[in-house]
């Protein structure tokens, strides 16, 4: 490796670490990245981007032709992260709505029809050797700027085993999760205030009943709450939805699918905030709260300190359900804000 | 992103011409589209008649994309088995190189066409009876001024790697520019792409030991003339690398087809590692090659400037890494040819 030389201002910095994530605890799995990796030592203040977020079994499992594979599978569905930059959380963690999962912080960059918004998501082909690697990638709106002397804090967790919905049968032990944050040197930026993204999120558990009352979940302070002196931007809401039973009819949808598109009417939500404002006051399917394609709606509204929104969720009951075989399916509905305050930087 | 320099002339003005010149039916940022095609053979370079490619107005143009599209009587076909070499002809004599040789078309830009499935596998649809399609689009960072006379030329290079003729088709589409004086410089494009030698993924297969230890590495490198500046006097902005994975497949016809999508987990197991021969290391280890270039975009942006005699070293990895084999049977891997492309632009005084 060539000995590194004085840097230009404007070049291309990538700091990136990977963890590998333990299938088998039941409680879950948190790995920290090594700091030092995610430390900027370029010299000068750095502009982060985009966080790019690569998934891939570990070990990494070859043909083997008596194995079931779901057909679709997302990682970033059960998959995780708290982020911070010194002592301002990017992503809290989970005394405030965090940690929030990678699904709900990227850009959707194809909606499929059939499959509802997984078809970004490789595919495991049973016939074949499998791979099941998942990218993602979290751009905010703005560049997020890192002084000279600092770095990224960066923890992937996993969600338990009870919470998370991977074929019982499956091979995998593990998951190799790379973060990448890309971005680019920036000698001169000014100190003052700027603008940080913030995300947090709320996953309730429900069941749908068999009676027409279905089941209630409601998701109050913290999650949503503004722990700034500064108001948050809260540029959208995210929302996706799953659930431990597979999807009935030709079009089965297995485990770890966001079925969102095609069954977000089996959960309605309303949402306030803390000062009793409505955002949604009569119940609303989930696929209709947000574009079902993309899984978001662009809410840009200010939310400002120690404020908060509450969100109800309630099940419709099975025989409203279609979708579902028989049973009592579980269902994980899930909510996250995004959006950006101004926070001081010092480079 | 740096822009080198704010030479897009405003649009919506009229040039203040007599109403009956020539020159009345052109108003300031007209759309123009120039097209040419040309039949290539395999391992053949070949070339569309670039006389329709010439600058047909008297006013000059502002070129702000390249569109390729490929057509074959067999399937097989991908922005991957065809390149194309670009030059720049000016009025005072000068050729300027836009292309590193013949890049693969893929490398010229991002990749933006997703079909159902994720899929990058050719970027091509299947017509009737066996035939195929393929088109790319190159988005030129900032517009290429072409004076009245003056020629982008073009030639396409048939990599034999399919045994059919391909049917090949550019078109420049961009701008008049009415009322806007020749400027003392004007940014001219620059690519240079590098292919691998291809990986034999086999090695791995016959080199599987059950129960590991599986560690065995295999490296190629891009040298000091691929992704290079090599023969410019101006120094180039890079701001865009694409990566690729070529390799043969079957398409769901069974016949031989070349993509950008590696079957089964052989795609996780290329690494890239990047850096400048002045040793600005954009890449500090070898990273996944999907993550480096997106998989979404198969693209890595940038800002890097390199100065006449620079060049980016590009190495890729291939591992057997984490590899478990649960029943005993490895399959035969296809094998697979990385590509990295460096796109940029560089001012020149004219």
């Amino acid at each position: 490796m060539a000995t590194p030389m004085p840097v230009t201002p404007g070049e291309p910095v990538l700091l990136t670490d990977s963890v590998v994530l333990n299938l088998a605890l039941v409680n879950g799995d948190v790995q920290s990245l090594d700091s030092a990796k995610m430390s900027n030592t370029y010299g000068c203040p750095i502009a982060i981007d985009e966080f790019r977020f690569f998934a891939i079994p570990d070990p990494l499992p070859v043909k083997a032709a008596t194995i079931k594979f779901p057909s679709q599978f997302d990682w970033g569905s059960i998959l995780k992260a708290k982020i911070r930059i010194g002592a301002l959380d990017l992503l809290p963690g989970p005394q405030m709505g965090g940690p929030v999962h990678l699904r709900s912080l990227a850009t959707l960059w194809q909606s499929d029809l059939s499959y509802g918004s997984q078809s970004q998501f490789l595919n495991g082909n049973a016939a074949q050797a499998l791979y099941l690697s998942t990218f993602l990638r979290w751009r905010p709106r703005e560049p997020i700027f890192i002084s000279r002397s600092g770095g990224i804090d960066v923890n992937i967790g996993l969600d338990s085993i009870a919470n998370r919905w991977l074929d019982p049968s499956s091979i995998y032990t593990g998951v190799r999760v790379y973060v990448s944050a890309v971005g680019r040197l920036v000698p001169d930026v000014a100190p003052g205030l700027k603008p940080y993204p913030y995300a947090a999120e709320a996953s309730p558990v429900i069941s749908a009943n068999p009676d027409l009352a279905g089941s209630f979940a409601m998701i109050n302070d913290p999650h949503f709450r503004n722990p700034f002196t500064n108001p948050i931007r809260v540029q959208k809401f995210v929302a996706s939805l799953y659930a431990n039973f597979p999807m009935a009819g030709g079009r089965a949808t297995p485990f770890g699918t966001d079925i969102l598109y095609r069954a977000g009417a089996a959960v309605n939500l309303k949402a306030s905030d803390s000062k009793s404002q409505n955002i949604a006051a009569a119940p609303t399917p989930m696929n209709v709260f947000v574009d079902p394609r993309t899984g978001d709606w662009n809410f840009e509204r200010e939310l400002d300190p120690s404020e908060w929104f509450n969100f109800e969720f309630y099940a419709a009951a099975l025989g409203q359900l279609p979708l579902f075989a028989s049973g009592q399916p579980k269902l994980f509905p899930r909510v996250a804000m995004v959006g950006t305050h101004m926070a001081e930087f010092n480079p | 992103m740096t822009d080198l320099l704010s030479l897009r002339p405003p649009t919506g003005s009229v040039a203040a011409t007599p109403m009956h010149a020539p020159q009345a039916q052109y108003r300031d940022g007209s759309p123009i589209v120039l097209t040419a095609r040309v039949v290539l053979q395999p391992n053949s370079p070949n070339g569309p008649n670039v006389v329709a490619l010439k600058n047909p107005t008297p006013h000059p143009i502002n070129i702000q994309e390249i569109r390729f599209n490929l057509h074959a009587d067999l399937p097989g076909l991908s922005p991957g088995v065809i390149g194309a070499k670009f030059d720049l002809s000016l009025l005072d004599g000068r050729t300027l190189p836009v292309s590193k040789g013949h890049v693969p078309l893929w490398l010229f830009d991002l990749s933006e066409q997703l079909s159902v499935g994720e899929s990058f596998q050719d970027q091509q649809t299947f017509l009737a009876d066996f035939q195929a399609a393929a088109t790319y689009k190159w988005v030129l960072k900032s517009p290429l001024r072409i004076e009245p006379g003056e020629l982008l030329n073009v030639s396409f290079q048939h990599f034999g790697l399919i045994p059919t003729d391909v049917d090949a088709t550019v078109i420049y589409s961009g701008r008049v520019v009415v009322g806007h004086p020749k400027p003392s410089e004007i940014v001219v494009p620059y690519v240079a792409g590098w292919q691998s030698p291809q990986f034999n993924m086999n090695y791995f297969a016959d080199n599987y030991a059950p129960g590991g230890p599986n560690d065995a590495t295999v490296d190629e490198s891009s040298d000091e003339q691929d992704l290079a500046t090599t023969g410019l006097s101006e120094d180039v902005h890079v701001h865009q690398l694409i990566g690729r994975l070529l390799t043969p497949s079957l398409d769901f016809n069974a016949n031989a087809n070349y993509s950008d999508e590696v079957q089964n987990m052989v795609d996780s197991l290329f690494f890239a590692n990047l850096y400048t021969s002045r040793g600005y290391e954009i890449t500090k280890d070898f990273y996944p090659f999907r993550l480096l270039f997106a998989r979404d975009t198969r693209s890595f942006p940038c800002d890097l400037i390199l100065s006449p005699g620079d060049y980016l070293i590009a190495q890729v990895r291939a591992t057997m890494g984490n590899i478990t084999d649960l029943a005993g049977v490895i399959p035969t891997f296809d094998p697979v040819a990385p590509m990295v492309g460096m796109v940029g632009e560089r001012i020149v005084r004219i």
